[in-house]
């Protein structure tokens, strides 16, 4: 069947696609999270969905002393709930820096909370959270690779056969 | 029977070649992969939270909705694009169809095909099938992959009940078009028809005071997002509906397949009656 | 014995709108190479189109090999092939892929790459169908409409975008394929002189009815045996002398130096030694004086009468 012959190279073409989706996949995803006029005191974040280790990159625009904290979701959400942090217990800190620019790791994929507040009393104008998935995604590149596989063994299969 | 199945293997090869020729049918085929994909990377899937001092025992408004969010979160990733994707399939399903059952009516390739042993029924059934597994698959993988592989975030029974109604609305949307393009024979009606005919049904459900179960039988989608978030999903002049129940959505799903399936046999009827 | 017809006409008429395309229109023909000649729009192509069961007769009813060809038009295509007018193929695609997926279509079909090299397109197999000259698509149609080891073919303007040599070629290859395999062919052609080679039988039609149909020879023996062509020196001189001998029905200059005329029956022998009088009397070289017992003039003969 002439299509079949054809199933192979259209595999391997969606397979490479897939690998540089794996690659693209993590810088494209909208990971980017600005704050206004935050308050000496007060915290704002995100909740982000992670399946591996995070790189954050956060800084104020004036180049304002700030805090970090990671946190698991449950932490963040009681956080909310209290209003503070007092009772919670963070993963990571980055504590009174104008930029903050790490690699946190995590225990298990899962939801986790990333908050940023003023270190000094002072009320900062623009602060961006900017947040990228581990690079490449080890899903999708698995997924692309096992595609290209299959392309291959689909194309030497039928070559042994037609032998 | 066996001979049957040789003879529509037979038909489908040549259908598939005509209409789909390689490598246009991969081109397609990743395009709308992409594009779907692109739709679940561009919703992101981050809750924005905020910690203020506040007095005891007052826990601020938005817990609720961020605690809601961060468990809708894995339906409404898939749901957010599926729901953007709908417009998309309205626009592109009717030119499809257009292309591929008016098109070649006008042009006079079906009356070469016609002469062949090939039944009417069996080609246009092929070629609708083709047509939605081209457009609908893609789309489908697309946004599965981006939501399970990269934004890893879990799928369950809510997300498989939303990607049925997305199956059902594409088509229904595909077998009207193919209706109107057997009618018409004309590509440009055909295909500017059925794209006003949709937009035309999408706001009517959107923006009509109109039973729930109607509404969602124009626009299952819509209909089973707003069910899985407790919302009415619309309102109008202000006024919001009452939030769907899960008759709605059974009935908004049935119905709209229902719809389908009537037209698509319209269609072989309609087909089996064309001079060409 | 009779034979069967292989294709049979009652009373059928179509209307598009207002235009009467086929007005009660009738044939039985029998196996061989028929052809079926008619002024443009006479109703040929509207005729060829309800026996392959594309568009239904608004009266009437058609049968092709004993088979009705509305209701048995999937049994009728299995059994047939056809070339139209003007043919489309997917461009796309490449020459030997589509003969081999309308090949398994059939249930008995020829080889492939054998029927190209019949055909001629042995050095086209893998070219796109988009990129054939217009006589190789036309070759591609005989190609297609044989793939299916089909009883009988219907070929519109078969010879059409060939040149000299290749209709020859085409018309030998039919000829032989009836001859051997006993394949029946339903032509449409303007080219009357190949029909003449070929056909078996012909039809004439005219306004969407049938004027004239029977075998071959008995038509042009019937509306063409009294015709002939005088060549001459000069026609004019001696043009309106001819129509007065008593024997000739009809005189017209059909060529620069060719009269046309057609004698009553009977009177042949004393006509030809009236021209030559005539020709000698003005000083008119005769150089030739044929019989024009052609498809052409038995055709034109009709068309003027009806």
């Amino acid at each position: 069947m002439v299509t079949l012959t054809r199933f192979p190279k259209f595999l391997a073409v969606f397979g490479a696609i897939t690998l540089l989706l794996s690659i693209i996949s993590p810088i494209i995803t909208v990971s980017y999270r600005p704050i206004s006029y935050l308050e000496y005191g007060t915290y704002e974040g995100v909740l982000v969905n992670c399946y591996d280790a995070i790189d954050v990159r956060i800084k104020a625009r004036n180049d304002n002393v700030i805090s970090a904290y990671f946190l698991n979701s449950t932490n963040g959400l009681r956080a909310i709930e209290e209003g503070s942090l007092v009772n919670v217990s963070t993963l990571h800190q980055s504590l009174n820096r104008t930029l903050v620019f790490e690699r946190w790791a995590i225990p298990h994929p899962g939801w986790y909370a990333i908050l940023v507040t003023p270190s000094n009393n002072e009320t900062i104008q623009s602060i961006s959270i900017e947040f990228v998935q581990q690079i490449p995604n080890p899903r999708v590149l698995l997924a692309g690779g096992i595609l290209i596989i299959v392309s291959v063994l689909w194309v030497f299969w039928g070559k042994r056969n037609a032998k | 029977m066996n001979r049957s199945l040789q003879k529509i293997r037979a038909t489908f090869e040549l259908e598939l070649d005509v209409s789909f020729p390689f490598p246009s049918t991969g081109v397609i085929f990743l395009i709308l992969f992409l594009i779907a994909i692109g739709s679940v990377l561009l919703e992101g899937c981050f809750i924005a939270i905020a910690i203020a001092p506040h007095p005891p025992g007052v826990i601020p408004l938005d817990f609720d909705y961020i605690v809601w969010a961060q468990q809708n979160a894995d339906f409404n990733l898939l749901a957010g694009p599926l729901f953007n994707l709908i417009l998309f399939i309205i626009i592109v399903i009717p030119m499809l169809s257009a292309f591929k059952v008016a098109g070649p009516i006008e042009v006079g390739l079906l009356k070469t095909l016609l002469t062949y042993p090939i039944r009417r029924r069996d080609l246009l059934v092929l070629k609708v099938v083709e047509m939605l597994i081209l457009t609908v698959l893609p789309i489908t993988i697309g946004v599965l992959m981006g939501v399970v592989l990269i934004q890893w975030v879990s799928i369950g029974l809510t997300s498989f009940v939303l990607l049925l109604s997305f199956w059902v609305m594409a088509s229904t949307i595909l077998s009207t078009s193919v209706f109107l393009s057997l009618v018409t024979q004309s590509m440009t009606k055909s295909a500017f028809g059925g794209i006003a005919i949709w937009v035309v049904l999408y706001l009517v459900a959107a923006v009509t005071y109109i039973p729930n179960v109607i509404r969602g039988a124009l626009n299952p989608v819509n209909l089973v997002l707003s069910y899985f978030n407790d919302t009415p999903g619309a309102a109008f002049f202000g006024v919001p509906f009452r939030n769907p129940v899960v008759h709605d959505v059974w009935g908004a799903i049935i119905i709209n397949l229902v719809i389908g399936i009537i037209m698509l046999l319209l269609s072989v009827r309609q087909f089996r009656r064309v001079e060409v | 014995m009779a034979t069967t017809p292989i294709i049979v006409a009652k009373d059928i008429t179509k209307r598009f709108g207002q235009v009467l395309a086929l007005d009660n229109f009738n044939l039985s023909t029998s196996k061989g190479i028929i052809g079926l000649i008619g002024p443009n729009g006479a109703g040929k192509t509207t005729f060829l189109r309800i026996l392959l069961g594309l568009i239904p007769p608004d009266e009437g009813e058609v049968r092709v090999m004993g088979l009705e060809s509305q209701h048995d038009s999937y049994e009728i295509r299995q059994r047939i092939g056809v070339l139209h007018e003007y043919p489309l193929y997917p461009p796309s695609m490449t020459v030997n892929l589509f003969l081999e997926r309308v090949a398994r279509l059939y249930t008995d079909r020829e080889n492939v790459v054998e029927l190209l090299d019949q055909v001629g397109l042995e050095n086209a197999v893998q070219r796109k169908i988009g990129k054939l000259s217009a006589g190789m698509r036309q070759r591609l149609g005989v190609a297609q409409a044989l793939i299916g080891k089909p009883e009988l073919v219907f070929l519109d303007e078969p010879t059409s975008n060939l040149d000299v040599m290749a209709r020859r070629e085409l018309l030998k290859m039919l000829t032989q394929v009836h001859e051997e395999n006993g394949v029946s062919f339903f032509i449409i052609s303007h080219v009357l002189s190949e029909l003449e080679r070929v056909c078996s039988d012909v039809a004439f039609i005219k306004k969407g009815r049938t004027i004239v149909v029977g075998p071959l020879h008995e038509v042009i023996k019937q509306f063409a045996s009294s015709q002939y062509h005088v060549v001459v020196s000069n026609p004019r001189l001696i043009v309106d002398d001819l129509a007065s001998i008593e024997g000739i029905e009809n005189v017209e200059i059909a060529g620069v130096k060719t009269i046309s005329i057609a004698l009553k029956d009977g009177k042949q022998d004393s006509v030809l030694r009236a021209i030559e009088e005539i020709a000698r009397r003005k000083d008119v070289q005769v150089y030739e004086i044929e019989k024009a017992s052609t498809l052409e003039e038995a055709f034109l003969k009709v068309m003027q009468h009806e």
